[in-house]
């Protein structure tokens, strides 16, 4: 029986060397496993920094009066019209409020190499028809808009004076909506102030009726950098 | 009944067995990473396996692009910023990846951005294009030579999280690849509406490669 049981302990001892040695031999291939993949790798940071700062452009439109109001007009010639006063006189009628002129700026602030080019335009506005007061044609309104691009008072004019006539070019050009009627462009290519005065009067041709007759206009500016 | 020595022999044939078993899997995994040399009886005939060899490494050529005060330009515009110019310090960035393989193995690599823009006043990626080109003759790199070119935004994430890949590729033997990035700021950018501030993108190029 005593060599039965050492017989056996024999044995256990035997698979357990063979299992032990198993083991350690699987463990020297994972680890040399291990080593082959790590050696085909690369991983590089770079150092320099690639950087763009933003340039800047700001584009500012004021009104520098208050809008022309002319009450009672009479049609006039281009030479009375262009003589207008920011008074109102020579405006061949009586003014109750506002000015003869219109007188707005238009200013840009850049940093950066670029190229801006804006129009000024004007736009015509709904009038209120109550008390019997009706459209007066586009036909008949003269505008007539002049300018100083030194930023002073020494003005000089943009174009002869015009009847009103939608022409804007919508996102084509820098974006003036197309019932709008361009009265100047231009373009900025550094930081600049540009001042205008518009004036508007009824064309002699206009055939005065017993009805009272309005026109409104608002100026809008428009620049798109390219 | 078998004796005591035949168990024993039987014993030891088999741990035996086993050693070769496992020593054979090992040098199945192993393979051509060691050599192995033999030599026949019947001549000078020698049959070689050498060890593999790879080198990869990548060099930043030019400093860091450096442009101030851009405007929003369109891409014909971006394509060729100039080295140097009017708020154009460094126009463009080159850098290159060079691989040393000495054996039948491939390696794959992945060139990705970093965005490392400061927290403030940050240029939005969306508003940045990058163009990609071989150095050396201004050629687009595939994926840039479409008609609309990417932004950083829209490029794809790169195997490091943290970035995103500009280009991926591979060499099958040893080489150099010269590689120029230009970044500028894309024509939708709404420089009206930022009212006079200025924001600021920054990036970095890293690259990684395994075989």
């Amino acid at each position: 029986m005593g060599n039965n049981n050492q017989k056996q302990n024999q044995n256990e001892n035997q698979s357990k060397q063979i299992l032990l040695s198993v083991l350690a031999i699987a463990i020297l291939v994972v680890a040399v496993v291990g080593v082959s993949f790590a050696a085909f790798t690369y991983s590089g940071q770079g150092k320099k920094e690639n950087t763009i700062t933003t340039g800047t452009i700001t584009m500012e439109y004021t009104e520098d009066t208050n809008g022309i109001s002319i009450t009672n007009a009479m049609p006039v010639d281009e030479a009375t019209g262009k003589a207008i006063t920011a008074d109102n006189a020579g405006a061949a009628g009586t003014t109750t409020e506002g000015a003869g002129v219109f007188d707005f700026t238009v200013k840009a602030t850049i940093a950066g190499d670029v190229t801006i080019p804006y129009e000024v335009s004007a736009r015509k506005l709904t009038i209120d028809t109550a008390d019997d007061i009706v459209q007066l044609p586009d036909k008949d309104i003269r505008l007539y808009l002049e300018k100083d691009a030194a930023g002073g008072t020494a003005y000089t004019q943009v174009a002869a004076p015009k009847a009103f006539s939608a022409n804007g070019t919508g996102e084509e050009g820098v974006g003036t909506p197309t019932t709008n009627m361009v009265l100047d462009s231009g373009s900025f290519t550094a930081t600049q102030v540009v001042k205008y005065r518009l004036r508007m009067w009824v064309d002699q041709a206009y055939q005065v009726t017993a009805k009272k007759a309005q026109y409104k206009v608002a100026v809008d500016v428009y620049g798109k950098a390219s | 009944m078998r004796s005591e020595k035949d168990r024993e022999a039987e014993s030891r044939k088999r741990l035996v067995l086993s050693i070769l078993a496992v020593l054979v899997l090992v040098l199945l995994v192993i393979g051509v990473t060691y050599g192995v040399y033999t030599y026949t009886d019947e001549g000078v005939q020698e049959n070689v396996i050498r060890t593999g060899n790879i080198m990869f490494e990548h060099q930043e050529e030019s400093n860091g692009i450096e442009i101030t005060d851009a405007l929003p330009i369109s891409d014909s515009e971006g394509k060729v910023i100039p080295a140097t110019g009017r708020n154009i310090t460094q126009g463009y960035f080159d850098f290159s990846v060079t691989a040393t393989l000495a054996g039948q193995t491939d390696i794959n690599y992945e060139i990705y951005g970093v965005d490392t823009s400061p927290s403030d006043s940050k240029l939005k990626p969306e508003y940045v294009k990058v163009y990609l080109t071989n150095a050396e003759d201004e050629t687009a790199i595939e994926g840039y030579d479409k008609s609309s070119l990417p932004t950083f935004s829209s490029l794809p994430e790169s195997s490091d999280k943290s970035g995103k890949k500009l280009y991926a590729g591979s060499f099958s033997e040893s080489g150099t690849r010269k590689y120029r990035l230009r970044i500028w700021v894309s024509d939708n950018y709404p420089i009206f509406e930022k009212k006079g501030n200025r924001e600021t993108f920054s990036m970095r190029v890293n690259v990684t490669a395994t075989a």
